[in-house]
C-alpha cells in the first residue's frame, strides 16, 4: 500500500475513535448528542490533516509511518482545544451572555479528552508511556488554566502588564498545551530524548505565534467582540502602553475606557492609535521571533525534509492568519 | 520582548538612537526581515542597529508577504 495512503487511512479513524468513546462513557440522550454532534463537527478526517488540529499525528509521522498510535493524542488535543475554545467564549463573554450548557458541553469535552488518552495502552502503548503522557498532559492543562488566570487577572484600568510579562502568560496559557501535542506525538514513537526537547521547544513557540496572531485580530479582525472594548490586555494594548509616554498612556486609558460602550467610532481611534504607536509592526516582529525559535528548534532534528516541511508549514499557517499591515 | 519593544517604537517615530535596545539575534533577525514595513531600506536599518552581515542578502530574501487573513483558533 502506498504509505501516504496507509497513513492517511489509521488517522481517518479520528472521528469515530471519538465518537466512540462518548458512547460508551455515557448513556444516549439528549447530552450525549450535542457531545457527539459538536466533536464531529470539529474533529475532522484526514483530507485536512496539516493543521494545528493534527500536531501530534504531524509530529509522530516525522519518524514513523504509521499514525495508529498518535490517535488518542490527537483526539484528546483535538477534544482540549474545542473545550478551551468552549470556556474561552464563556470566559470573554463574547455570546453576550454566559451559556451555561456551553461550559457545561466544555466540561464533558475534559473528561472524553482523558477517556482518549485512557485509550492509549490499546493503541500499542506501555503503560510507563500512556501514565508519562497523561501526567503531561494534566501538567499542560493546568498551566494553560493558570496563564488564563494570569490573562484574566489582567485589566488595564488595574495594572498593565509589559510586553515580557504578556510573554509569560502566553507561554502559559498557550505554549505549554502546544508543546505537549507536539512532544506527545514523538515520545510514544520511542525517539530520544534530544529529539522529544526539540519538539516540545518547536510547539512551545508555535503556541506563542498562535496567541500573537489571536491578539492581532482580537484588534484589527474581529468579528464579534473587539478586544478593545474588553478590559483584556492583550500585546497590541501591552505594547502600546509599554512604549508610550504618561500622556498617550492616558488618551490610550481614556479610549480603552469610552470603548466598553462598543462604539464603531472609539474603536477605530483606538485601533488607528495602536496602529500610529507602531503595535502592528510590533506583533510581526514578535511573530517573527516565535517562528525562528520554532524552526531553530526543529534544524537539528534527524526527521524527513517532508517532515520539517509540515512542520513549518504550521508555523506559516499560524503566522498568515495575521492580516497584511494596514 | 520589552526591548523589542521599545526598538520597534523608535524606529516607528524615525529615531535612530537604538543604542540603549539590547537586543538577541532572533530579534535583530527579525527587525530585517521586516525592514521595508518600517519604512527604511536594510541598508539604514543594519548600519543603525550595527549589524555585520550583508544587508543586500534582506533584498535577496525578502520579508514574507502576509496576505492571508485565515482565522488559526
Amino acid at each position: 500500500m502506498d504509505p501516504q495512503k496507509r497513513k492517511s487511512n489509521s488517522i481517518s479513524s479520528l472521528p469515530e475513535f471519538v465518537s466512540g468513546i462518548i458512547r460508551e462513557s455515557i448513556p444516549e440522550g439528549d447530552y450525549q448528542r450535542r457531545l457527539e454532534g459538536t466533536a464531529a463537527s470539529l474533529i475532522r478526517d484526514f483530507q485536512d490533516m496539516v493543521t494545528l488540529n493534527f500536531l501530534p499525528s504531524i509530529s509522530i509521522g516525522a519518524v514513523v509511518e504509521d499514525l495508529n498510535k498518535s490517535i488518542p493524542i490527537t483526539a484528546a488535543w483535538q477534544l482540549i482545544r474545542l473545550a478551551a475554545k468552549l470556556y474561552d467564549d464563556a470566559e470573554d463573554n463574547e455570546s453576550g451572555s454566559i451559556d451555561g450548557k456551553a461550559i457545561n458541553l466544555a466540561t464533558g469535552f475534559l473528561f472524553v479528552a482523558h477517556a482518549a488518552l485512557d485509550k492509549l495502552t490499546e493503541y500499542g502503548i506501555s503503560h510507563e508511556q500512556s501514565q508519562r503522557v497523561k501526567t503531561e498532559f494534566n501538567r499542560a492543562c493546568l498551566l494553560t488554566c493558570a496563564g488564563q488566570d494570569l490573562d484574566l487577572s489582567a485589566r488595564w484600568d488595574q495594572i498593565v502588564p509589559t510586553p515580557d510579562d504578556w510573554l509569560e502568560i502566553a507561554r502559559k496559557k498557550s505554549g505549554e498545551s502546544f508543546a505537549w501535542a507536539s512532544w506527545a506525538g514523538i515520545y510514544v514513537a520511542g525517539t530520544s530524548e534530544e529529539m522529544q526537547a526539540s519538539l516540545r521547544r518547536y510547539g512551545l513557540h508555535l503556541g506563542i505565534l498562535v496567541q500573537i496572531a489571536d491578539d492581532f485580530n482580537g484588534i484589527w479582525n474581529s468579528t464579534i467582540t473587539n478586544d478593545l472594548s474588553a478590559y483584556r490586555v492583550t500585546l497590541p494594548i501591552s505594547y502600546a502602553y509599554y512604549v508610550s509616554k504618561s500622556d498617550k498612556q492616558a488618551t490610550l486609558l481614556g479610549l480603552l475606557s469610552n470603548a466598553q460602550q462598543r462604539s464603531p467610532e472609539v474603536i477605530l481611534k483606538g485601533q488607528n492609535l495602536l496602529l500610529a504607536l507602531g503595535a502592528q509592526k510590533f506583533m510581526l516582529a514578535a511573530a517573527q521571533v516565535q517562528r525562528q525559535e520554532a524552526v531553530e528548534a526543529i534544524s537539528q532534528c534527524c526527521i524527513s525534509s517532508l517532515s520539517k516541511q509540515k512542520l513549518i508549514f504550521l508555523l506559516d499557517l499560524a503566522f498568515s492568519a495575521l492580516p497584511p499591515l494596514e | 520582548m520589552n526591548q523589542l519593544a521599545v526598538a520597534i517604537h523608535k524606529l516607528n517615530e524615525g529615531r535612530m538612537d537604538l543604542e540603549g535596545c539590547h537586543l538577541n539575534s532572533l530579534e535583530l533577525n527579525a527587525l530585517k526581515l521586516l525592514s521595508n514595513l518600517l519604512e527604511m531600506s536594510p541598508a539604514d536599518l543594519a548600519a543603525h542597529l550595527q549589524l555585520e552581515d550583508d544587508p543586500t542578502e534582506w533584498l535577496i530574501n525578502p520579508p514574507i508577504v502576509f496576505s492571508s487573513m485565515k482565522q488559526v483558533s
